[in-house]
């Protein structure tokens, strides 16, 4: 179906028609904006990188160390030992798909895991907004128009609205750098879930709707929840609109037994995991604490739209259209942070700009078209261009959310750090010990699993402590930092899983440990607070006066020791 | 191979090369910064693991579902197969490091057997 044809003619003797196919060129235009502001400016306009790139928490080095293990260990039977606090067998609990996907890709693209799977969480979160104005289109091609720009504010960082009503921060890109990712995956797939469901009548539908539900149950499978919720919500609505056919109960259940029986052996896992150490319990949360999230009055004035999109919607409840079903499930399921779901509905906010832009859409369709008779397809591009321009904050408008950009930084890492953990995982040897002095970016642990090797890290309150009382001693409080969501169990059986780390006690994890037991020291020679850094140096040189300790690595930011006398006395206590 | 979806191949094939310059013109822009090289080994890795086996695996409704929903919704379902057979494929014991020469063919093959099947 094309909107505008232009047929040109070459020669008096040969006509050669070219068909322009505007909907086609808008979607690619829009495609292009998208790829340009979102993973390019985040990644600096570069898809390889030295070191990982736009990583702003510990989180996205938790994704990148796990998909580095398993590319490692060529499959996702076991966590990696410097993952898991050190135990070996960890059963690995982690939903597997985003993972192996980061992998596959990094072998195919010659990327690194860091770039690769980053990459891998933007590309489709992209994808999504353009599957989304396919499901809208379905429904209404003039509305799916209009919305389409508002989904460019999921790849914004911050939102900027000028909102005088509501002061709470809200950002998008959370979901991105705080490393969020397998939620963003698998809400891509739930789009994607969302526009198979559309295709339900199609002979063998169940095909491709069972594989992208596994995907999502794969990915990360608290969206298989909100997916259950959509489902629920439609076969509801379909059944009050007596619109609901045996025929479609009986492909429901063949996708949904398909499903369950590709996932089991991965949902015996969860159950005894993450299932059971983060039960359902009922809360009250306003709020994400600690965490950048999204509130619905950060779309400022495009919420009007959104709002009167929601009540023009009503009017439609006869034979409601899958995308609107869609909108009102997924803004419930956003808001489910008031009934316990705390951290899983504010994730499920990365993606409001996406599912809400049919409310967006058809709310201003609506209200225009009281006004305008005769709809015509160019008003639509040109709301699609207005729109577009407001949001890419081309001109800026106060109160009207916008797009705005990425830092222009690399992160928490640097070339110095990381050059520094590759160092340790590639030269020192496998069972080593090592220890952790204080250093800004430590904070956000999982990059220290980029070692590859058992680490411990000196609790950085204490350090502080020994550092006031001006003591240089053997003994700092340290802990093994590591990944415990769901519990490191070990599998015993089919139904059977053991926690090794219940075995030992807290002080194992958590306390005083003598620095000359570490097979390697490593301190930050600079520091955003000068005298942590000073200490550290003054430590290190203290060590060094032992003729059994060495340098092993130095750049300008980090110094590696390496003390060849395990046990030894290898510092003097002292006041300084 | 039934003609018909030979002829619908044989004039898909184009849209896939538009589709891949497309691809490659619009990742110059965005990663303006990288070598073409890295951007080449990129997109044709996306098409390689996502789009070529998608379009394929989606094969069997294209006379219900048009070219660019299909190549879509299929990278979806490219993704999802791939991610799923390699987790067992892995604990299965074969290395993932194969799985990028495996997994897609797999798909290929398998969507266009589906395709082949389908009555008229």
């Amino acid at each position: 179906m094309y909107w505008f044809t232009s047929d040109i003619l070459f020669t008096p003797k040969k006509v050669v028609q070219i068909k322009l196919d505007f909907e086609k060129i808008v979607l690619a235009v829009f495609f292009g904006i998208l790829l340009f502001i979102g993973p390019g400016n985040l990644f600096g306009h570069k898809i390889m990188h030295d070191f990982p790139y736009g990583y702003y928490a510990s989180d996205p080095f938790q994704h990148q160390i796990r998909a580095e293990a398993i590319k490692d260990a060529g499959n996702f039977k076991y966590e990696a030992f410097y993952i898991s606090r050190g135990f070996d067998n960890i059963v690995g609990r982690y939903p597997p798909l985003l993972y192996h996907i980061a992998v596959i890709f990094s072998y195919s693209s010659g990327l690194e895991v860091y770039d690769s799977i980053y990459f891998v969480v933007m590309f489709f979160a992209i994808i999504a907004a353009l599957v989304m104005y396919f499901i809208i289109r379905d429904f209404n091609k003039r509305v799916a128009l209009i919305s389409l720009p508002i989904t460019i504010l999921m790849i914004s960082h911050p939102v900027n609205t000028t909102s005088l009503f509501f002061p709470l921060n809200s950002q998008f890109s959370t979901g991105f750098i705080f490393g969020h990712w397998p939620s963003m995956l698998a809400q891509f797939f739930l789009v994607a879930f969302t526009w198979c469901v559309m295709k339900l009548d199609l002979e063998k539908s169940y095909i491709f709707i069972s594989i992208i539900l596994i995907s999502i149950l794969l990915t990360h499978t608290s969206e298989a929840v909100f997916a259950g919720i959509f489902l629920v919500v439609l076969v509801l609505s379909k059944w009050l609109n007596k619109n609901l056919s045996r025929r479609d109960l009986k492909k429901i259940g063949i996708f949904l037994a398909i499903s369950f029986i590709a996932v089991a052996y991965y949902i015996i896992i969860f159950k005894y995991t993450w299932a059971g150490s983060q039960p359902y319990t009922f809360s009250v949360d306003p709020i994400w604490n600690g965490n950048p999230g999204f509130y619905i009055f950060g779309f400022g004035i495009l919420l009007i739209f959104i709002i009167i999109g929601i009540f023009a919607s009503l009017t439609q409840l006869k034979n409601i259209h899958v995308s609107l079903v869609f909108g009102f499930s997924m803004l419930l399921a956003g808001f489910m942070n008031y009934i316990g779901f705390q951290l899983r509905s504010f994730q499920i906010r990365f993606f409001w700009p996406i599912y809400l832009s049919v409310f967006f859409g058809f709310g201003i369709y609506f209200v225009l078209r009281l006004i305008i008779k005769n709809w015509n397809m160019t008003y639509s591009l040109a709301l699609f261009a207005v729109f577009s321009v407001l949001i890419l904050g081309i001109i800026k408008i106060p109160g009207i959310a916008h797009y705005s950009n990425y830092p222009n930084s690399a992160g928490l890492m640097d070339q110095y750090h990381w050059e520094s953990l590759k160092w340790i995982s590639g030269n020192t040897e496998k069972k080593s010990k090592i220890l952790f002095f204080y250093g800004d970016i430590y904070s956000q642990d999982a990059l220290l699993r980029n070692t590859k090797r058992s680490h411990y890290q000196v609790d950085t309150d204490e350090f502080v402590k020994s550092l006031q009382e001006k003591k240089i001693e053997r003994n700092y409080v340290s802990e093994i930092p590591g990944d415990t969501g769901g519990g490191t169990m070990e599998r015993t059986g089919l139904f059977s899983f053991h926690d090794p780390s219940q075995d030992k006690p807290n002080s194992y994890f958590f306390g005083p440990h003598d620095i000359c037991g570490f097979d390697y020291l490593v301190f930050d020679k600079v520091s955003n607070t000068l005298v942590l850094a000073q200490y550290n140096l003054l430590i290190a040189n203290d060590l060094l006066k032992k003729d059994f300790i060495k340098i092993a690595f130095e750049n300008q930011v980090v110094v590696i020791l390496k003390n060849t006398n395990i046990g030894a006395d290898c510092i003097e206590e002292r006041n300084f | 191979m039934k003609k018909e979806i030979f002829d619908l191949i044989k004039k898909e094939v184009l849209y896939f090369i538009y589709l891949l310059l497309l691809f490659i013109v619009l990742f110059e822009i965005a990663f303006y910064n990288d070598s073409f090289i890295t951007i080449l080994r990129s997109v044709f890795s996306i098409f390689w693991l996502f789009i070529i086996p998608g379009y394929f695996g989606m094969l069997y409704w294209h006379d219900k579902i048009d070219f660019v929903q299909r190549t879509l919704i299929g990278s979806a379902v490219a993704a999802g197969l791939i991610g799923t057979i390699s987790y067992y494929l892995g604990l299965a014991g074969l290395n993932l490091k194969y799985h990028v020469f495996i997994l897609p063919p797999l798909i290929i093959i398998l969507g266009f057997l589906l395709a082949n099947m389908k009555k008229k």
